[in-house]
């Protein structure tokens, strides 16, 4: 059993990584640059916790108690919803258990050396949001040195509850049949709860004032001080943080019999559940079916594009990565939201924007809007890894299209259409829902149409290019080929340079006082342009598929 | 028929294939037979037009791989050494992509897909993703797809790593048919009672350089010998 911990231990952190010669400076250096770029976000969040409880005693308000249970309700929370992907991952996206079980390890084993994995990385998560609000309160006096074993403890056991939920439910889900083991769902679910878990936790900070900042944190930390009675049992431990003494033991230990009780059921439904499926071959049973189709004829493009197509849509992280920026609206959308009721109708962007384009100052500035409007639209498909990544997320599947009796110039213009088309649904999309915010006429939505193809078009064109070029094709999993991809970044960069250019061209227009027939004619030849340069480029680039070793 | 002439291939220092020259006529069987890292996979992506060599030529069916690719393919099948396909198509859409890319017209690809699923016993399971199949199944749909034109030369890199006896025995036949119809068949493998009981001729390759070639008889260097002991030899020499 240490063996087994060990080994996941290694390889579930790639601790490994750090240690190995060949990889550890990379791994090393990668540690240090994520720490460097979260280090002002996390300072930010200390500093505001220390602020918060200086605060309440500069103002003399008994609300410490509530103040730090709120923080740690939020931390079992943040626990809880990171670790439903965590736990999905491990349980159901992982290959190894094809080498665990003809090992001599009980089915309960093996379930708990995985989640013994998870349970060190959520305690870190736990901490690191929770321990400066527990250090603070005891710096501040507000509980007695008798409490910090009780504290110690309830520190320890803080991830128990939540990741016992997580993983419970992770593996009650994964056993429906046809919802279970489809990939959207997780995708979907797990994104749709990080919104809401993410909304709830970092609405409502926007008083003004320090006597609505007083009922607002009241009110909010009762909130999440209930919400943390959701997390059934979770409780116990949050009254032993600060409960008087001997009140604060007897909860405590109510909370390792809690936490006790979670892990046992925690391994018996894995055991049942996530083990006893497989060792009964389940999945062998459910293989999906779908029904055989016609021996259709397609030309090689249609045949290429709708390829493409399958291939991406039935992949949830390619797919959900090509949406780009566009992932990025809804978000967006529901902040501004929650930003204008706040601020009862002072926060108006659209208001504003409106009155703005309605102004007589405005009436001779207006082509620039639609130019910009069009070219903002473009940069949320700019931000789609369909194309940078598109030759990488073959992989060694490459062979086939490198066999096949076609030009590698017609692979392109296929993975190019295959993209476009998705990209262009999701553009026009957004332009129906910016008409409804937006007070342009017809013709003008009708150019804001066509700028932004053509601008989506030549970085479409661009970034495929680059794929083409130098393209990723040694990963284990797609997400791999998409996130961790250098060309992705690369046709970012130069999408940016691209809408840099056009902003240089507009500014120039700006100053020499240019007609509006100017202004739409020369933002169209500059994209039009564009196009035809990634066009040519991606010609060339595809080129390179003859040579690239499978 | 397939005509290598002085194909050389190097990977930095590494030359996988040296100088490498032979003919696979038409209506033989060939067989392809060298240690691992021989070069062998290296040569076959040089014949079916995956890698360009670094000098040297190779025609299938008398057109030039290097200048005519897209020509020369559409006279090839090629069977990878290992079957890496989309995973997230179904069988019968991954057969389909590719009958699309040879241009097979409905009316030849709809009987061919039925009977080469028939003889690989994939018909139940050609609705299924690929995600789903095992290890042999994948070979067997690549071997599908691959087939599914039906050209004159098939190059087939470890056609049988995989397969079940009975697949194995329905693929050797089809191999042994397409020959015999005066087509050419050009595959590696390390069965060698396999080669030595199917082949015509077989070319034994070590270091990336044609050791021997011949068939079987011209091979022997004493009446007893088998084709095992002729490779042990050539390579332990």
């Amino acid at each position: 059993m240490r063996s087994l911990l060990a080994v996941q231990f290694l390889a579930g952190m790639n601790l490994n990584a750090l240690f190995v010669r060949k990889k550890r400076v990379k791994a090393w250096l990668a540690t240090v640059g994520m720490a460097a770029l979260l280090s002002p976000s996390y300072i930010g969040i200390v500093v505001l916790q220390v602020k918060a409880f200086g605060f309440l005693r500069n103002n003399g308000l008994p609300l410490e108690d509530m103040l730090l249970l709120g923080m740690y309700a939020a931390s079992l929370f943040m626990i809880l919803f990171a670790g439903i992907p965590t736990v999905y991952a491990s349980l159901y996206q992982s290959k190894e258990l094809s080498a665990l079980l003809p090992l001599p390890f009980s089915p309960w084993q093996i379930v708990a050396a995985k989640l013994a994995v998870i349970y060190v990385i959520e305690l870190l998560v736990g901490w690191a949001f929770f321990l400066p609000a527990l250090i603070t309160y005891f710096a501040y006096g507000y509980a007695s040195a008798w409490h910090l074993p009780i504290a110690l403890v309830g520190l320890l056991l803080m991830p128990i509850v939540p990741l016992a939920l997580s993983a419970i439910a992770c593996i009650l889900i994964s056993n429906v049949p046809g919802v279970g083991q489809s990939k959207w769902f997780w995708y979907i679910g797990i994104t749709v709860a990080l919104i809401g878990a993410s909304l709830m936790l970092t609405t409502g900070m926007m008083a003004e004032d320090s006597g609505a900042m007083a009922d607002l944190i009241q009110v909010r930390m009762r909130q999440i001080a209930q919400i943390g009675h959701m997390l059934p049992g979770a409780q116990f431990g949050m009254y032993a943080l600060v409960d008087d003494r001997w009140t604060a033991a007897l909860h405590q230990a109510a909370n390792v019999a809690v936490s006790v009780g979670y892990v046992l059921a925690t391994l018996a439904v894995g055991s049942a559940l996530y083990i006893g499926p497989i060792l009964r071959g389940d999945a062998a049973r459910r293989r999906s079916r779908v029904h055989r189709g016609a021996a259709e004829t397609r030309g090689f493009l249609a045949s290429y594009v709708r390829k493409e197509l399958l291939c991406t849509l039935k992949d949830p992280a390619v797919a959900m990565n090509g949406l780009g920026g566009y992932i990025a609206l809804p978000l967006l959308g529901v902040t501004y939201t929650i930003m204008k009721i706040q601020s009862k109708g002072k926060v108006d962007i659209i208001g504003q924007l409106d009155a703005m384009l309605h102004s007589e100052q405005m009436a001779t500035h207006l082509p620039f809007f639609v130019v910009g409007i069009a070219l903002g639209l473009a940069t949320f498909g700019s931000l789609s890894s369909l194309f940078a990544a598109s030759y990488s997320k073959d992989g060694k599947r490459l062979w086939i299209e490198k066999s096949l009796p076609v030009a590698p110039f017609s692979v392109y213009v296929g993975k190019l259409l295959a993209g476009y088309a998705l990209v262009t649904a999701l553009n026009l999309l957004t332009i129906a829902l910016a008409t409804l915010v937006v007070p342009f006429r017809a013709q003008h939505w009708l150019y804001v149409i066509v700028l932004s193809q053509i601008a989506i078009g030549w970085n479409a064109a661009f970034g495929l290019a680059v794929d083409a070029m130098r393209p990723k094709l040694v990963w284990k999993d797609t997400v791999q080929a998409v996130k961790q991809n250098m060309n992705v970044v690369l046709a970012m960069g130069v999408s940016f340079a691209g809408i840099g250019a056009n902003a240089g061209a507009l500014k120039a227009l700006w100053d020499t006082q240019a007609g509006p027939p100017l202004v739409y004619a020369a933002a169209l030849a500059l994209n039009l342009a564009l196009l035809a340069g990634a066009l040519a480029f991606g010609r060339s680039a595809s080129a390179r598929l003859a040579r690239i070793q499978v | 028929m397939i005509e290598i002439v002085g194909i050389t291939k190097s990977y930095g220092d590494k030359r996988a294939v040296d100088n490498l020259t032979l003919d696979v006529r038409d209506g033989e069987i060939f067989g392809f037979i060298g240690p691992n890292g021989a070069g062998k996979t290296t040569a076959i992506k040089t014949i079916v037009g995956m890698l360009r060599p670094d000098s040297g030529a190779v025609r299938v069916n008398g057109v030039d791989v290097q200048a005519n690719p897209i020509e020369a393919k559409l006279g090839i099948a090629y069977v990878p050494d290992t079957p890496d396909v989309y995973e997230r198509l179904t069988g019968i859409q991954f057969v389909n992509f590719i009958a699309d890319a040879y241009r097979v017209p409905q009316d030849v690809r709809v009987p061919r897909i039925a009977q080469l699923a028939e003889m690989l016993e994939m018909t139940d399971a050609l609705g299924d993703v690929i995600e789903s199949y095992s290890h042999g199944m994948r070979q067997k749909i690549v071997l599908i797809a691959a087939l599914v034109h039906d050209p004159k030369a098939w190059v087939l890199d470890e056609p049988l790593v995989g397969l079940d006896p009975k697949a194995s025995f329905a693929l050797k036949g089809l191999m042994r048919q397409h020959a015999d119809s005066g087509n050419t068949v050009f595959f590696s493998t390390h069965i060698l009672e396999v080669a030595e009981r199917l082949c015509d001729r077989v070319g034994v390759i070590v270091q990336g350089r044609l050791v021997a070639c011949g068939t079987l008889d011209e091979l022997r260097t004493a009446a007893d010998s088998t084709l095992e002991s002729i490779f042990l030899d050539l390579v332990d020499r």
